[in-house]
């Protein structure tokens, strides 16, 4: 670990709660329908909107019809990118040629791109045209995550109104979050990764003449070695700037090409890459401001975020050590920091981001359910690649999702106050609310879906060697793990891939397309009615014997109770996986 | 075939999503 690499850490730590404050705080103007200084441009085009819609901002839904009517959006949205992918070869924008997407490729990128995902089982560049690139794909990493942002704010809405029995209008919030929210912030972030040498443009591909031809080896068909000389090189292109600004601020993550931010068409430079850096966290970390404030409670905001930072910043340190560690098998290499190299392990990582900017991405990536990656994570040590497995298995609740961490981490704080109101025997309260029978069996519902789909599909995955293994290219533990992260990532809805798992077969599309929208809607769907029903409550007065949710031991509450619910849930898996390869890797065994 | 396999399965998810709006609805204790 060196100090420069704990600098960055700390100035991106700073950057992130420096913009938390006040995007937090318009965020609050947006959705309360206050007066912002957008308003000139984009209430006009949202008035147009919903007259051209029949929708009526002022009528207010129920829990039930917010959640059937975010239901109807991504379902009729999620067709339309299915039927664009299938019909790409004979649509417009579609330079290379490429054909249409298989059936059940189709249908699990659709689900993945609905569902905040962004889970990609096809290499983008040689699958995707430009036009299923942009209006297929780009669209739903507004929409996604403008839904992400509309229920979270109903979430809110819940705990802050008292005797109501509603949450507010889905299609307001949903019109409100992406053209006040997420258009100008993505719009601005595009011009800036332009600026550095994003590519933005619909030309065909290029074909670059190799200044030094390289002679490659492949396998031919019939199995056997076949060498060429190869002489030129194919350069993708495509709208990449325009798509990659929302694939960080929506926290979705899907790459233009297959190798994510690794690549240097989609992060460029060392500005880049902490621009990307922060714009993960960014709307998530601001949420908790808008808790705070829509609430009347800033201090219970900054409570959850002082949760949300912990756990961040206890991933960063493991992760960072554990890859500024030497391979214990490279015997005779030097593998320490020193002004030539970075040290550590470097294997996967890009030499001009090094360990430090590697590990901190891969934190950030998976406790925020983006997904995107500028290493590969498999390469990743096994302590160090257990950290962002770890991070999703908490539940992308680590700052999370747009919108979805923070109703996620709101899930926990109802547990933790059910908690600590069992120890002391009286009955539980969250914000003048008190939290009943049906809170509860909510807010376990919510928790109980997410390892049920992730350890069920990877159990039944690991018992069909035609089906789960055969798509393993290592086995032992680490392949255990491959498997388990494709599961986490799906059900999390984060979407970053282990590797070493080729998941583009009918069983993975299908059941990580399943676990893809159970982790999303079947968790929704509890989430809305535990909502609903705190909307309806009575307040009741703070008393001595209430449990404050604005302290500091609040904080250490939840993030214990988060800790504790995700190691009793998960460490069993885990210690069959990256637990077991790093004693193994010890004694002298690697998969 | 495939097309309505693939249809069939996401329309089949959102049913589902559509019941369980009913089912956590009728829970005793839960807002109507």
């Amino acid at each position: 670990m060196t100090l420069n690499g704990w600098l960055q850490i700390a100035l991106f730590l700073a950057v992130v709660l420096a913009l938390a404050k006040p995007l937090g705080l318009y965020m609050v103007r947006v959705f309360e329908r206050r007066g912002t200084w957008l308003d000139p441009v984009l209430a006009p085009c949202e008035r147009l909107l919903y007259r051209a819609t029949g929708v009526q901002p002022d009528e207010e839904m129920r829990w039930n019809g917010y959640a059937a009517a975010m239901l109807a959006f991504s379902a009729v949205s999620m067709a339309l990118t299915y039927a664009i992918e299938r019909l790409q070869g004979v649509l417009l924008a579609n330079p290379q040629g490429l054909h249409g997407v298989p059936a059940d490729l189709a249908m699990n990128t659709a689900i993945s791109f609905t569902t905040n995902t962004n889970w990609q089982s096809y290499t983008p560049e040689t699958t995707m045209s430009y036009l299923t690139q942009m209006l297929g794909l780009a669209t739903h990493n507004f929409w996604s995550a403008a839904v992400g942002l509309a229920l979270a704010v109903a979430f809110i809405r819940g705990i802050a109104r008292r005797e109501t029995r509603t949450l507010g209008n889905f299609w307001v919030d949903l019109t409100r979050g992406t053209l006040w929210v997420l258009l100008p912030l993505s719009a601005v972030f595009a011009l800036v990764l332009v600026s550095q040498g994003v590519v933005q443009n619909l030309r065909p591909y290029t074909l670059a003449k190799l200044v030094q031809p390289q002679t490659v080896t492949t396998t031919g068909a019939d199995g056997r070695p076949v060498t060429t000389n190869a002489t030129t090189q194919t350069l993708a292109q495509g709208p990449v700037a325009s798509q990659e600004a929302i694939k960080m601020l929506g926290t979705n993550g899907g790459g233009f090409f297959n190798a994510n931010s690794a690549h240097p068409f989609e992060n460029p430079t060392p500005l880049t890459n902490f621009l990307q850096l922060v714009s993960i966290f960014l709307i998530p970390a601001a949420l908790t401001v808008t808790l705070g404030r829509m609430v009347g409670s800033p201090r219970h905001g900054w409570a959850v975020l002082g949760a949300m930072v912990v756990l961040w910043f206890a991933g960063v340190v493991v992760c960072f050590w554990a890859e500024s560690q030497p391979n214990p098998l490279l015997h005779g290499v030097d593998q320490h920091v020193s002004l030539t190299q970075p040290g550590g392990n470097m294997e996967g990582k890009e030499v001009r981001f090094g360990i430090a900017n590697s590990a901190l991405f891969a934190t950030v990536t998976t406790d925020a359910s983006c997904g995107a990656v500028n290493s590969m994570h498999d390469s990743f040590t096994p302590l160090g690649g257990m950290v962002p497995l770890v991070n999703i298995l908490l539940g992308e609740i680590v700052f999370g999702g747009v919108g979805a961490g923070l109703y996620g981490m709101l899930i926990f704080v109802v547990v933790a106050v059910f908690i600590a109101g069992l120890m002391v025997g009286r009955t539980p309260e969250y914000l003048g609310k008190k939290i009943e029978a049906y809170d509860v069996q909510m807010a376990m519902l919510y928790l109980l879906i997410f390892p049920l789909a992730i350890l069920g599909f990877a159990a039944v995955a690991v018992l069909m060697p035609n089906l789960g293994l055969a798509a393993l290219t290592n086995h032992g533990p680490h392949g255990l793990s491959e498997i388990l992260y494709a599961y986490a990532s799906a059900t999390g809805n984060n979407g970053s891939a282990f590797a070493g798992l080729s998941p583009n077969t009918p069983w993975y599309n299908v059941s990580l397309g399943i676990a893809m929208f159970a982790g999303r809607f079947f968790m929704i769907v509890p989430m809305l009615a535990l909502a609903g029903n705190l909307a309806g409550k009575k307040l009741v007065p703070e008393t001595a014997g209430t449990f404050p949710v604005t302290t500091p031991l609040f904080t250490v509450l939840l993030t214990g109770v988060i800790l504790i619910v995700g190691a009793l849930t998960f460490f069993p898996v885990l210690s069959l996986g990256p637990v077991l390869e790093h004693l193994l890797l010890h004694a002298g065994h690697t998969f | 075939m495939a097309d309505a396999l693939a249809l069939l399965t996401m329309a089949l998810l959102v049913a589902v999503g559509l019941l369980y709006v009913a089912g956590c609805r009728r829970l005793k204790g839960g807002p109507r």
